[in-house]
């Protein structure tokens, strides 16, 4: 009896559980191993994969801006792409008018953000709920029209935007040389950086991550702290927020200017990134898809950011993909079926939904789940959700010349199927055990076991009859190249 | 003088449609507290089909009309029964995505059906103007008058209006009386839908008809919603002419370039004096 009391509690009060969690301390370790992975991405990925990779960093960063706004602090913004685009227009003016290093005109866009964001939340904060939302999407609305206005045409360029391949190259990363001596500073495609040659796009995917880990950093700072409280206190409780001091005008303004502040970093990155800015690349679809990449990655939450970045960056590609095969128009109609799926089976976002999974899982692990469930959801519905992006990577990919990244994402899918297998079937042997129905049921759930686990072996084995050869020639090339990699650099 | 005098009426033309399409954003407002992102890509949808009934199946204006009417009345209800019920009880930020994504999948399949070439819509009503207003301009406005009559009759004087106005107000209570909320949800839904499709087909004459020809007739509509106040249906009818003829003034008198922007500052302007818009009724918070 005390021992079913005690489970039921830890099981209904999830607050109990993170800490718990945390006494266990392998969110560090795991998240040390994350940026690990991040950090060695570059040694594999073509130099088009690194640019999206980096592209979807730029994406986390003004998620997370926005994320403060309306997850922590319950203002409705549908107009950040306003401050992408002036970010991105800082950045590029200061690029090509006065050649100031791209690495400083990211701070820069950021505080010119952060200031006209304050200003701009001082009135319109006054504002609330839907008026918010109305007076921002009218910002991100007109913000076309005002880039392409004719009185600003002398700094923005008007209607074809700044692009600075021709006027002036991103230039050196910091502390590197060219590797071709005779190339300029300019021109040079590789550098050498404290002794490892380095690409162009290598070098913005790193300082891209250290930008984003920093920016992550700070807003984790922030939230845990006094001003994420009376952030967080503002959108629950107004009113006694108010009562308890904390002066709403303030906050919400600053709130609003440090939002507007990640969101201008992400634009200086974005152009440094793309190297062109155009008044049609920040039209308000720009907002809305950030607004949507927020929701689906998971509110109020720091992990969120980075899903939200990942799908920003990948949805809308798939879609495409999808749709090519039946008429180009529709892709846009793909990319809403995605959002319906996601918001009807993860109506709290991908982070939101692994916060209710871990605790599910614990209890998945113990047996403790009832058996219909772990075997109806978990086995047939889950597997199915997992193996789909796995068939459609395989179907995607080319296996007479595999591309790294899928090869690299088939194996790295295929292992996690995998792992899910064998601790799927410890929980049905486990929940079938505790079954209190009649005994043949859980017998059946055993036997029928059987069968999925030969399915599942058949799909692993044919995945490593097609792929694993490409696959192994693949890493055991990567091992060489990292191997052998000074003898290649001065070779070339 | 007579060029103002045209200007004005004009606007008063565009501010009919946007009256109607600022009013049904607030009918579902009022009962859900939610703005409908995808009413205007609802009201193109409806477009699309008299389009394709006159042109493609021969039928006579009016009849394409009230089946359009129909057709829209069914898509709302559809609507909210298939795609919005499931996320009811979710945060409102789930169903603002749901609405968004109702939005690209209205338009895409309107673009995959009829493509985003632009068409020309056909008008009942003569080629002809006085004093620089072409009868079209005059017949929205009739048009819209009728539509905003038979909606407040109904809502007065009917046993349904009633019924949905309680669902809309006090939803349990209601339930307790016997109303089924549910349905007069989704009631509601049909008729913003019914009233957007008859927007949307007064409005295709006046610009071209393509799949996203709506889009900013939504925003304006929107603001008009804001301005007259978001809990009135009466106030939104009023915001959308006051929205209707600010913009056809500035888009005359100051530059066409600018007019969204200027039309908008203005609007926002007069929120951020009067926060809860000209008829709204300052809600007050329970703490």
């Amino acid at each position: 009896m005390a021992t079913s009391s005690n489970r039921t509690a830890g099981a209904v009060d999830p607050t109990r559980s993170p800490g718990r969690l945390s006494a266990l301390s392998w969110k560090p370790i795991a998240l040390a191993a994350f940026i690990a992975v991040i950090l060695l991405l570059p040694l594999i990925m073509d130099g088009f994969t690194l640019f999206m990779l980096t592209k979807v960093m730029v994406f986390v960063v003004a998620l997370m801006g926005l994320n403060i706004l309306i997850g922590f602090n319950g203002q409705f913004s549908l107009g950040h792409g306003a401050f992408l685009a002036l970010g991105g227009y800082v950045a590029a003016i200061m690029i090509s008018r006065w050649g100031v290093p791209y690495y400083l005109t990211v701070p820069a866009a950021g505080f010119v953000c952060l200031i006209a964001g304050f200003l701009f939340g001082l009135p319109a904060l006054r504002l609330e709920g839907l008026y918010l939302a109305l007076a921002t999407f009218a910002l991100a609305f007109v913000t076309p029209q005002i880039l392409k206005f004719h009185m600003l045409e002398e700094w923005t360029k008007g209607v074809q935007g700044i692009s600075m391949e021709y006027e002036f190259d991103l230039g050196p990363p910091l502390f590197a040389t060219p590797l071709d001596p005779a190339a300029t500073l300019e021109d040079a495609e590789a550098w050498l950086f404290m002794g490892m040659e380095i690409t162009k796009d290598q070098w913005l995917y790193y300082f891209t991550f250290f930008v984003t880990l920093i920016m992550l950093l700070i807003a984790w700072n922030l939230l845990r702290g006094r001003s994420g409280r009376a952030m967080v206190a503002i959108r629950d409780q107004r009113i006694a927020a108010k009562t308890m001091g904390i002066n709403l005008t303030i906050y919400k303004s600053w709130t609003f200017g440090v939002s507007t502040f990640y969101v201008g970093v992400a634009g200086a990155l974005l152009t440094t990134l793309v190297e062109s800015v155009t008044p049609e690349s920040f039209g308000f679809i720009v907002s809305i898809e950030l607004l949507v990449a927020m929701v689906v990655g998971g509110v109020a939450s720091i992990s969120g950011a980075i899903f939200g970045g990942l799908f920003y960056q990948f949805a809308q590609d798939i879609a495409s993909d999808i749709s090519t095969n039946i008429s180009p128009s529709l892709s846009w109609g793909f990319y809403g079926l995605f959002l319906l799926a996601f918001m009807y089976t993860m109506p709290y976002g991908i982070a939101g939904f692994i916060r209710i999974f871990r605790l599910e899982f614990r209890q998945l692990w113990n047996g403790t789940i009832t058996l219909d469930r772990t075997y109806g959801f978990y086995g047939l519905v889950v597997t199915t959700m997992f193996s789909l992006p796995l068939i459609y990577a395989i179907a995607k990919a080319d296996f007479a010349d595999p591309s790294i990244l899928s090869v690299f994402l088939i194996t790295v899918m295929g292992a996690a199927l995998a792992a899910y297998q064998v601790f799927l079937h410890v929980a049905i042997w486990r929940s079938a055990a505790n079954y209190h129905g009649r005994a043949e049921w859980a017998w059946t759930a055993r036997v029928a076991m059987v069968p999925i686990m030969i399915g599942a072996a058949a799909g692993i084995g044919y995945l490593v009859i097609s792929v694993g050869g490409p696959a192994w020639e693949f890493y055991c090339s990567f091992i060489g190249c990292v191997v052998s990699e000074g003898a290649l650099g001065s070779g070339s | 003088m007579e060029t103002f005098i045209a200007i004005f009426l004009s606007g008063i033309s565009v501010g009919a449609i946007y009256a109607s399409l600022a009013l049904a954003l607030v009918m579902i407002h009022r009962a859900t507290e939610l703005i409908n992102f995808a009413q205007a890509e609802m009201a193109t949808f409806a477009t699309f089909i008299a389009y394709a009934l006159i042109t493609i199946h021969g039928f006579p204006y009016w009849l394409a009309f009230f089946v359009t009417i129909f057709g829209g009345f069914a898509l709302g209800v559809a609507c909210q029964r298939f795609i919005i019920r499931p996320v009811e009880k979710s945060p409102i930020l789930t169903i603002v995505i749901v609405f968004i994504a109702l939005l690209v999948i209205l338009n895409a399949l309107t673009g995959w059906r009829f493509t985003y070439t632009t068409r020309t819509f056909p008008s009942p009503f003569p080629q002809l103007s006085v004093i620089g207003v072409s009868y079209h301009e005059i017949g929205v406005v009739v048009v819209t008058m009728i539509v905003l009559t038979i909606v407040f009759l109904f809502f007065r004087f009917t046993p349904v209006g009633l019924a949905m106005r309680g669902a809309a107000l006090n939803p349990d209570s209601s339930r307790l009386v016997g109303i089924r909320v549910g349905w007069m949800l989704a009631l509601g839904w049909g008729l913003a839908s019914a009233i957007g499709a008859v927007a949307g087909m007064m409005v295709a004459p006046l610009f071209t008809l393509d799949p996203n020809m709506m889009g900013g007739v939504l925003l304006y509509a929107f603001a008009a919603a804001l301005v007259g106040g978001v809990n009135s249906p009466g106030g939104a009818v009023v915001g959308g002419f006051i929205v209707g003829i600010t913009e056809n003034l500035v888009g005359q008198y100051i530059g066409t370039d600018v007019r969204a922007t200027v039309a908008l500052v203005l609007i926002i302007g007069v929120l951020v004096i009067k926060p809860s818009g000209l008829f709204g009724k300052t809600v007050v918070q329970r703490v």
